[in-house]
């Protein structure tokens, strides 16, 4: 007799397509869920570095702009997990091959390590703020090393929390949650209080680029590109992560709007108060905020227990990279255990747990958004031009014969990864924050990849692909009866 | 390519029980859905309307000309 119990396990943990009586969110459970799981380290980080670099009036469009825009662009990929009840990398093997869906898989591993080491050294960066405030001097409050212990603290406890599974991680969530709703009521009274929304507004961004530095009428192009870089790079992050919860929506519909409006307009709130707060205190270092409000209010209790707070909210955001992760891997190779999976979904990011990461998030949201916007471009552009999202799910589950194309890898998806990545690189390098062509600041580097990649693989798709692979329901209609 | 009923679950490391489900569960959407998801009709769940999109497209349309005239025109 089968366990009832781990069919639904394997059900919720992705091994198995979620039937439509399996499905247990709405619409408005996953708007609750995504702004729990979305409002976390990453927008407060991006959203005080557009105030870092923009006025309020431009920093408010950037922002906007970079997270709803940027997430709108790739929503479609909720559809076919909602459709099939397959999660993510399970469906990508009929865009990309079955071999091609695991260079996906490593591609999603490599967009969510440096975001976890963000989560981890935010996480840092609190902990000794809070001993600071305790009246603690010396090692332990300054940054560098001691950062660097209590972000490693912070990535085995996270990485813990989702040992756990589910049940521990959905508690860890809930608090979360309430904890960054709280930071964020808190940080709203403070600077309507304390400051005042007309004060913001007049307040010039603390480190922006410079004439000086970049030339002639450069420095406000570089600020405005930089900050819009880094929030379509934070826009376009979720696409990995869309299919692991739209497969459980109740209707393609809810799966759709649930996302996109949960990790879209509704998060982006916290970037946007991030913003102000930068403004009105004119530092990036989100952790910071917490002693300035301590000299204006005189008090110490409030900014402890908000450093407290957001603590174990950025504990809690470590743990909700990493569980994803790891079913990610536990879906595609179901024979790794648990633990493993956990391990490859942390060891590399012991190796970027220094504190200078902590200030490079246009760097890291760049290069996220690189990575998952190409992913995100080549499955797009399938679902509106090649498949409209028609696949065969015994295909998906059969490994060594099902959507093969060339020996499992489909050639017109790594042509256009490949374009992607040029585009890319032509128009700006994410780790130096350089433009070899000169185009960046006048463009941004992710919008015109995502659609030299997804044009570069809809033209190969139909002038050769289509042509010498047999593709279910595109050229290869036979049924199973 | 193999003729779809030839097409094997090859999944490796499932338990004989969970292999068993994932089979079940292939087979029920190939009998209840594939015929309706091959004519671009819906799987599990009701399908999206193309007015989610509209709605989505409407709301960053407006979000894109803010953008224009807060950023790029001023």
């Amino acid at each position: 007799m089968v366990n009832r119990n781990s069919i639904q396990g394997a059900v919720y943990t992705s091994l198995l397509p979620a039937k439509k009586s399996d499905r247990i969110y709405g619409m408005w459970d996953l708007i609750f869920v995504q702004i729990c799981f979305g409002i976390a380290a990453w927008f407060f980080l991006t959203g005080s570095q557009a105030g870092c670099l923009l006025p309020a009036y431009q920093a408010i469009p950037v922002i906007l702009l970079g997270n709803c825009t940027g997430i709108f662009l790739i929503s479609f990929l909720s559809i076919v997990s909602s459709r099939y009840g397959c999660e993510q990398m399970t469906v990508t093997s009929g865009v990309f091959g079955q071999k091609g869906a695991m260079l996906m898989l490593i591609f999603f591993l490599i967009a969510c390590y440096p975001a976890l080491a963000l989560a981890s050294l935010m996480f840092g960066q609190t902990a000794i703020k809070f001993i600071a405030m305790l009246g603690g001097l010396g090692f332990w409050t300054q940054e560098g090393w001691a950062v660097t212990i209590f972000a490693l603290v912070a990535l085995l406890g996270g990485t813990y929390i989702a040992f756990l599974g589910p049940t521990a991680m959905r508690w860890f969530t809930r608090i979360s949650a309430i904890s960054m709703g709280v930071i964020l009521l808190g940080l709203i009274i403070y600077l309507f209080t304390y400051h005042g929304l007309a004060s913001v507004f007049e307040a010039e961004p603390s480190d922006p680029f410079t004439d000086a530095d970049m030339g002639e009428g450069m420095g406000i192009r570089w600020s405005k590109a930089t900050a819009l870089e880094a929030n379509l790079g934070l826009g376009m992050s979720w696409g990995f992560f869309f299919g692991g919860w739209s497969r459980l929506a109740k209707t393609e519909s809810n799966g759709y709007h649930g996302c996109q409006w949960g990790w879209g307009a509704l998060a982006v709130v916290a970037g946007l108060f991030a913003a102000f707060a930068a403004l009105a205190i004119g530092k990036y270092d989100v952790t910071s905020w917490f002693l300035e409000v301590s000299k204006d209010t005189g008090s110490v209790i409030l900014p402890l227990a908000g450093l407290l707070l957001f603590a174990l909210a950025n504990l809690t955001s470590v743990a909700t990279l990493v569980y994803p992760e790891a079913v990610a891997v536990k879906a595609k190779i179901p024979k790794i255990k648990w633990i493993p999976a956990l391990l490859i979904s942390i060891i590399p990011v012991l190796f970027m747990l220094n504190n200078t990461v902590y200030y490079m998030v246009s760097n890291v949201y760049a290069f996220i958004g690189f990575v998952t916007g190409i992913y995100s471009a080549i499955i797009v552009a399938d679902y509106l031009f090649i498949s409209r999202g028609k696949f065969r799910i015994r295909e998906f589950f059969s490994l060594k014969s099902g959507y093969q194309y060339a020996k499992g890898w489909n050639p017109a998806a790594l042509i256009a990864l490949i374009a992607g990545f040029i585009t890319y690189l032509l128009i700006l390098n994410p780790l130096t924050w350089t433009s070899v062509t000169g185009l960046f600041p006048y463009t941004t580097a992710l919008i015109p990849m995502f659609f030299v990649t997804a044009i570069v693989y809809t033209i190969a798709m139909k002038v050769w692909i289509i042509k010498k692979y047999k593709i279910p329901f595109v050229n290869d209609h036979e049924i199973e009866e | 390519m193999l003729p779809v009923s030839k097409l094997p679950i090859d999944v490796k490391g499932l338990t004989p029980e969970m292999h068993e489900e994932l089979e079940k569960r292939v087979l029920e959407f190939e009998r209840d859905h594939e015929a309706s998801v091959s004519q671009g009709g819906e799987g599990y769940v009701p399908l999206i309307r193309k007015g989610d999109f509209v709605f989505a497209g409407v709301f960053n349309a407006i979000i894109v000309v803010y953008f224009i005239i807060a950023v790029l025109v001023m």
